[in-house]
């Protein structure tokens, strides 16, 4: 491309810096006029597409971090390692952003530490959640400093932080499993207010179960898009390992997305919705369930059986895309389904300049962490330690 | 009946009423039927005139700021309105069988919030006087309160950018408490008693009396008897609930009740998750010991099967290495004897010889 | 102590319940470390120290 010659101000940078100055003027009148004069939230509609997107997506497609490690260390998948540290990286940048966001939503973030170190309300799922977040978060910091000690020359703190990988990844997949299926849980609480057809008893399951599938695709679909952009960096191993990754990773999103499948279907039958099938609501439903769920489980199953990596790219994208109108669903289209259209929520330029500029910020990061440190590569210092 | 006789009926028929019918939130072996001396308000659709008294009095006694339209604008009724920041209680319009009525609206007072129920900094308090309390020192600010609430009433200052608080109504718990007030502010304020302050147990029976003497005028119903759990303010109506803006299809489980199930779970993770992964693991680390150690053994067998051939290999040419031995010992020997053999026989010839020699001389 | 609210009596529980969580959690890491001190192998982790 001829942007290499003007230096700086390529379109790639210059549409950065746009979105960064929408983000700049979200943080300005946030902090000093208050939600109202950038969300359209109102008091029916409380919980927006900061909530919505940011928080409810943001940690389920993190959940590669969890998923990856878990398959290598846990399950004993060896030929998964070079996947490990791209996830962990994915899912420590997810998080933070995720509570990055967080901070602009709450009314009073210079307490979002109250209810863990000052009065916690143990019987809210959102306790539940503040506190696995803020645990995980910072587990994700320990298992993601080894690259940074590597690329800092510090031998010894990364020698010693290595040996504990194992509790720590137990640690992440018991965090990760409270977390995932705590936020479903949050809109247990809402059976009056949420459509019948995403209102289940069994929400915690649906939301755990889909973040196995999430993570996956997210892996396969971030390990593409890496691909494009940095294969110069990726050593051999990398490289070798990637259409290994891919094709394993495919039968574990099958599987998980089928598993999700029937825990659908029994959370409608559990509760006698079979009637809403017939309505508008019941349409949208199965465009999600069937058009998002099981096709791309079809595929999934396909590819990896034809050694189709074109096909399973496709199945992860249209995964991602399936677990993201899931959760917009659940926080967004789907609650308050009965007041009237007068009195729904939808979201404010601003709102969703923000959530882009958020999205930006983490590819950012990704970008400058990815090009110096050894996250594609094996550090040459601890080869020998594989 | 004479009003005295009447009270002590009710404070008979109270504990019946606590005990027997109170919503019976139930965990395992314990029952929960809130605090006995927990106070509610009746509110009577039939007697409600729509003059927003209620509405002026709440301002009032809560030091709310005054809203845009004075409370003796009763145009304000045409849209139907609910709480809000500045506003605890509002009374909407409704088009009833016999004509216009109208219901008010305000927070309910759970016998088991919801808000409370969600809230993680517990920043919710049910107060034994029946009140639903807030604490704006603890609050975050994550509105989980007005999404979990059913009836769409905690409010919340969205323009306010780094101190805003929920709002609703409090039932004059801080005014009852200090003795400023001895009964809540809009119930002070109502003209035509179409609210009654008192035990929420007195309550029902007061509720069933008015239904039972007038069974045409009234709903067969108590609404927030058992709703959610049962409510500490409750309505009594001419017209059907839903027609006068009220959700009939919340059921009777309240929300602690509804999460308790879900609660449960989330310890079973902590509790069995590192055993089970931890298993998970040391099978894993198994399979891949025991295919190291096949490989191991492999490795060795095959090295002692070299070894035992390399053995058979060097007693071989031991064997041959002897055998060469001998046979050069037995080589040397003989080239040994045929030697001497051979010199002794030269001898004899040459001897032989000169005797002939000798003998052919002496005959000439 | 007797509860009058349901929501009060499960504070109470939760609480002590996340309590429990946490020391089972340790307790579980201390458990197995020293299950494992002798096991010179899996303490080493011969094919984990990457990462």
């Amino acid at each position: 491309m001829s942007a290499n010659n003007k230096g700086f101000w390529t379109p790639a940078n210059i549409i950065t810096a746009v979105i960064f100055a929408f983000g700049l003027l979200v943080t300005v009148l946030r902090f000093t006029k208050g939600l109202s004069s950038v969300t359209n939230l109102d008091q029916n509609n409380p919980w927006g597409f900061w909530i919505g997107f940011d928080l409810l997506c943001g940690v389920v497609l993190a959940a590669g971090g969890y998923t990856t490690s878990a398959a290598c260390y846990l399950f004993g998948l060896k030929k998964y390692h070079s996947a490990v540290r791209p996830a962990i990286l994915t899912a420590f940048l997810g998080y933070s952003l995720v509570v990055f966001a967080l901070l602009y939503d709450v009314g009073r973030p210079y307490r979002l530490v109250y209810p863990i170190f000052y009065q916690p309300g143990t019987t809210s799922f959102l306790y539940e959640v503040g506190l696995c977040v803020f645990l995980y978060v910072s587990t994700l910091a320990v298992e993601f400093s080894p690259a940074l000690f590597e690329w800092l020359g510090m031998k010894k703190v990364r020698n010693a932080i290595t040996k504990l990988t194992l509790p720590l990844t137990v640690f992440g997949v018991i965090l990760s499993t409270l977390h995932q299926s705590s936020l479903g849980a949050l809109y247990i609480t809402v059976p009056s207010k949420l459509h019948p057809l995403w209102y289940s008893p069994y929400l915690a399951v649906l939301f755990f179960v889909s973040s196995i599938p999430a993570g996956l695709s997210m892996v396969i679909f971030e390990g593409t898009l890496a691909h494009k952009a940095w294969h110069n960096m990726m050593d051999d191993t990398f490289n070798a390992e990637h259409d290994g990754v891919i094709l394993g990773f495919s039968r574990g999103a099958a599987m998980s997305l089928a598993a999700y499948f029937c825990v659908k279907v029994v959370a409608l039958a559990y509760d006698n919705n079979w009637h809403y099938l017939a309505t508008g609501w019941g349409a949208w439903w199965l465009l999600e369930v069937v058009g998002f769920v099981l096709i791309p489980s079809l595929m999934y199953a396909i590819g990896s059986r034809e050694k189709n990596i074109p096909l399973i790219k496709w199945a992860a994208v249209m995964t991602v895309f399936g677990i993201i109108l899931n959760r917009l669903n659940v926080g967004l289209i789907a609650f308050n389904w009965q007041l009237p259209s007068s009195a729904r929520y939808f979201p404010s330029f601003l709102e969703i300049a923000f959530s882009i500029f958020v999205v930006t910020l983490g590819v950012t990061l990704y970008r400058f962490i990815v090009s110096r440190m050894p996250i594609f590569f094996e550090h040459p210092d601890y080869k020998d330690a594989h | 009946m004479k009003r005295r006789q009447f009270l002590g009926l009710l404070g008979a028929a109270g504990i019946t009423a606590t005990l027997g019918t109170a919503t019976k939130a139930q965990a395992s072996t314990h029952t929960f039927n809130g605090y006995p001396e927990a106070k509610g308000v009746l509110f009577d659709e039939t007697r409600c005139i729509g003059c927003r008294k209620c509405e002026a009095g709440c301002n009032k006694v809560n030091k709310l700021p005054a809203p845009a339209k004075p409370f003796t604008d009763l145009t304000v009724l045409d849209h139907e309105r609910r709480t809000d920041e500045k506003t605890y209680t509002v009374v909407n319009k409704y088009r009833g069988k016999n004509g216009t009525v109208f219901r008010k609206v305000q927070c309910n007072h759970c016998q088991e919030p919801a808000c409370a129920s969600v809230c993680f900094v517990h920043a919710f308090t049910k107060n034994p006087d029946g009140s639903v309390t807030y604490d704006p020192s603890v609050c975050v600010g994550c509105r989980y309160c007005m999404v979990a609430c059913p009836f769409y009433i905690p409010a919340y200052e969205y323009s306010d950018p780094l101190t805003p608080r929920v709002m609703k109504c409090t039932m004059c718990h801080d005014q009852i408490q200090s003795g400023e007030q001895n009964m809540p502010g809009c119930v002070a304020a109502c003209p035509k008693e179409a609210l009654t302050y008192g035990r929420r147990a007195d309550l029902i029976e007061i509720a069933r009396e008015r239904i039972r003497r007038n069974p045409d005028r009234y709903v067969h119903h108590i609404y927030g008897e058992k709703e959610m759990g049962g409510t500490n303010w409750m309505y009594i109506s001419g017209d059907p609930f839903k027609d006068i803006g009220f959700n009939e299809e919340l059921g009777e489980k309240s929300v602690p009740d509804i999460a308790a199930g879900p609660l449960s779970v989330v310890p079973m993770v902590a509790a069995l998750w590192p055993a089970l992964l931890g298993g998970i693991w040391a099978i894993s680390k198994r399979k891949e010991k025991v295919s190291e150690d096949e490989q191991k053994a492999a490795v060795k067998a095959a090295r002692a099967e070299v070894r035992a051939q390399d053995e058979a290999k060097l007693a071989k040419a031991m064997e041959n290495a002897e055998r060469d031995k001998d046979q050069a010992i037995e080589r040397e020997v003989k080239r040994a004897l045929d030697e001497a053999a051979e010199a002794a026989k030269k001898e004899a010839e040459a001897a032989a010889k000169k005797d002939a020699n000798d003998d052919g001389g002496e005959g000439a | 102590m007797e509860f009058y609210v349901y929501h009060d009596f499960m504070l109470h529980t939760k609480n002590i319940v996340y309590i429990l969580m946490g020391l089972f959690v340790l307790g579980f890491w201390g458990f197995w470390a020293f299950m494992i001190s002798r096991d010179e192998e899996i303490h080493k982790f011969p094919e984990h120290d990457k990462e």
